[in-house]
């Protein structure tokens, strides 16, 4: 990894000296890069596969498709995304506040995880853990892999740690006043994550370390499933909410507008802290040995996810159309083209948004009891997943990394065109294969199988030609898509240093009320009626520990008696290498 | 220019247009759960069989299962790389509970017939109660992921029509 960071001789400025911070927080994101350019790098095999293109066959390196898909889902589902998400919501919340978060312990975040990377890289690639990325148990892989995952957890985990203490300690220096918005936002998501990641590390530290180890016998499989899933969608919101620091509280700049609320902002990420660990039971709908009554209230909660993400829909909306307005724009729709559509920034982002609209309505199918027996493990899932975790944050970390690293490196972005292609062809590649994998989906093609040599599908494959299609030349269009975005990154990172005075800023927004604030008449009262009931309810927001607690209640009231059942009545069964 | 308070006013009216719809969207899923789209939501319960002794349960003779009244069952069970029975033959329109059970890894069963798509855990017995009308053959293969066999893994469903005699397996 190393190789790609920039040199450590800097002609005449020290890039880092001011903000040692920027140094982690740069490693975290080339690490992220560089692997999921080589999860990336194994999309258009299984895209080809869907074609019915076996290129598996001819591949020395790896053993299986499975193998591959193994690869593909850890290495960008679970690996890019985490470095990603510690790297920006580190540096974020420390830039806003103006403190510097403790060095030795960022960089030990960084290296557990990487460490934890690395050993499970050994354990898929010399196909010891040909698990996919949900390893179900009684599937045993090398203890290597999960002990691997889990020090990938806790790396993140030590972040998230930082970041809440920074907001601890300037909370305490600060009572009467209100967390900045993307401060706010960032530690949300990270109490959200130590809730929802307790599932993942009760299962791998508790069942599945020790049992690969062979100093248990066996593992019940439905636990583990269920601690699993625990931690399996709620992980899909800390991949998103990131995603929404980026609309919420810097894409307004971007846009040339302002935050339209944050008083939404906050409440958006409030209901996210409280609703988005106490619903993994709607992944379990079609298992067998969990009540129907707790997957209904556990799909009901889902179900009011979805109010925080319109409200983001709307209050992002409404940014925009403030910023393009500001530049001009007007009519109903004609401030569209108003917005700042030759800035890559702001493309690839509004792009992500714009793909989240059918992901999300998706997601909403998914978690409908009833619905879900039509697409439970088809190809419609993984349809799904490309369009929220493989567009939606993607898409926008792409965008954010078009600002973010020249502002790290103070080198600027080495083409601004080949940035938008990249974004274009990211966004067009999805709709593709959206469309071709959910289509596949509704005819009742399973997901991960290696159809190219299946045998069990009768004349199904027969009328999924034109959707097997769509998904394999979706899968040449992605190619396309990630050679220009990982070109212009590591043209940028080697390209030459601009002066200080040029460095890229951090977009950090403006938001309406603190505007309209600033604009009252010098001899106004300084604090409105209406700005004192704002103020009133985002320091009643702030309290966010009250929050986590009763997230946790609600953890477990929802999961509590599902859970206690399995414990007291457990099936463990015997791990099998089947591949 | 809006200024905030217009926008916290249709900000407001969206939030409770959202909450409608989740309502609805409840409200509705239950709908379908109580009308059976899917069958037996509420009825079948799910029961154990440690996976390595099936002696002296149905899942030792897999297959379908005529009881002494006349109602049907059908067990199957799910191995590495296999269905037993690979192949199961129902009279179409007459009710059968199928019972589905993993004996090794997490399999999976999908049928377009009769709207069945099940995880199969490792001794979790899925029970399936089920009336197949339209007669044909319908083909399908294990959907989830349990190892290097997995896409060779198929599974046939026969729906014979009512005038024939029915075989049994």
């Amino acid at each position: 990894m190393t190789t790609t960071l920039p040199p450590r001789s800097v002609p005449d400025e020290r890039v880092y000296a001011l903000n040692p911070e920027k140094k982690v927080t740069l490693y975290f994101l080339v690490t992220g890069l560089v692997f999921l350019m080589v999860g990336v790098a194994i999309g258009p095999l299984q895209a080809l596969n869907y074609a019915g293109i076996d290129v598996y066959r001819s591949l020395p390196f790896l053993k299986s498709y499975y193998q591959g898909l193994s690869l593909h889902g850890v290495l960008n589902a679970l690996v890019f995304t985490t470095y990603f998400i510690s790297g920006l919501l580190l540096y974020l919340p420390c830039r806003e506040l103006g403190v510097r978060p403790n060095l030795k312990m960022s960089w030990a975040g960084y290296w557990i995880m990487t460490v934890g990377v690395l050993m499970a890289a050994v354990a898929v690639l010399g196909n010891n853990a040909t698990l996919l990325y949900t390893f179900y148990p009684p599937l045993q892989g090398s203890p290597l892999f999960y002990i691997g995952a889990a020090l990938l957890v806790v790396g993140s985990l030590v972040i998230g740690a930082q970041v809440v203490t920074i907001w601890t300690v300037w909370k305490r220096r600060h009572p009467r006043e209100v967390t900045p918005l993307v401060t706010f936002m960032s530690v949300a998501t990270w109490l959200m994550w130590f809730v929802a990641s307790l599932g993942l590390v009760v299962e791998v530290v508790f069942l599945l370390i020790p049992w690969s180890l062979g100093l248990t016998r066996g593992v019940d499989p439905l636990l583990a499933r269920t601690l699993f899933w625990y931690t399996g969608h709620p992980i899909v919101y800390f991949w998103l909410l990131p995603a929404y620091v980026s609309w919420y509280g810097l894409l307004p700049r971007s846009a040339g507008g302002v935050i339209a609320s944050q008083t939404m902002a906050r409440l958006a990420f409030v209901l996210f802290l409280l609703l988005s660990t106490p619903v993994g039971l709607h992944h379990q709908f079609a298992d067998p040995g969990i009540g129907m009554g707790w997957k209904v209230l556990q799909m009901l909660l889902t179900f009011l996810v979805v109010i925080p993400s319109l409200l983001t829909a709307f209050s992002v909306g409404a940014s925009l159309e403030l910023g393009a307005r500001a530049r001009g724009g007007g009519g109903w729709s004609g401030w569209i083209r108003h917005l700042p559509w030759r800035d890559p920034v702001f493309v690839a982002q509004a792009l992500a948004m714009i793909t989240f609209i059918p992901g999300g309505a998706g997601g909403i199918v998914n978690a409908s009891v009833a619905l879900d027996a039509a697409v439970h493990n088809t190809a419609w899932i993984p349809g799904h997943f490309h369009i929220t975790v493989g567009t939606a944050t993607t898409l926008t970390f792409f965008g954010v990394t078009f600002w973010l690293l020249p502002h790290l490196t103070r080198k600027p972005l080495a083409s601004r065109r080949m940035a938008l292609w990249a974004s274009w062809l990211w966004f067009w590649g999805m709709a593709l294969f959206a469309v071709g994998m959910h289509w596949e989906g509704l005819i009742g093609i399973p997901r991960r199988t290696y159809l190219a040599t299946a045998t069990g599908l009768g004349d199904m494959l027969a009328r999924a030609h034109i959707p097997m299609a769509l998904t394999g030349i979706s899968g040449l269009v992605l190619t396309v898509a990630a050679v220009l975005y990982f070109t212009v990154t590591f043209r940028t990172l080697f390209g030459p240093r601009v002066t200080a005075a040029q460095e890229t800023p951090i977009p950090f927004s403006d938001s309406l009320e603190d505007a309209e604030h600033r604009a009252l008449p010098a001899g106004a009262a300084t604090v409105s009626p209406a700005g004192a009931r704002i103020h009133g309810a985002q320091l009643v927001l702030d309290r966010l520990w009250v929050f986590t607690a009763l997230a946790l209640l609600l953890v477990v009231i929802m999961y509590g008696p599902t859970l206690i059942g399995m414990l007291l009545n457990p099936h463990p069964v015997p791990g099998l290498r089947l591949w | 220019m809006l200024d905030h308070r217009t926008i916290e006013r249709y900000e407001l009216g969206w939030l409770v247009v959202s909450v409608v719809l989740v309502v609805m969207l409840f409200a509705g899923v239950l709908g379908s759960m109580i009308s059976e789209t899917v069958p037996g939501f509420f009825g079948a319960r799910s029961s154990y069989v440690d996976p390595a002794h099936l002696t002296g349960t149905p899942f030792a003779t897999p297959g379908l299962h005529r009881n002494a009244d006349g109602t049907l069952d059908a067990y199957i069970v799910a191995r590495a790389f296999a269905f037993q029975p690979s192949t199961l033959r129902v009279p179409a329109g007459q009710r059968v509970t199928l019972h589905l059970l993993s004996v090794d890894v997490i399999h999976g069963l999908m049928l377009e017939q009769g709207n069945v798509n099940v995880e199969l855990i490792p001794g979790q017995v899925a029970n399936l109660p089920r009336t197949f009308t339209r007669p044909g053959t319908y083909t399908t293969e294990c959907n989830e992921y349990c190892g290097s066999g997995h896409q060779t893994m198929a599974f046939h469903l026969v729906v014979e029509p009512p005038t024939q005699p029915e075989a049994t397996k």
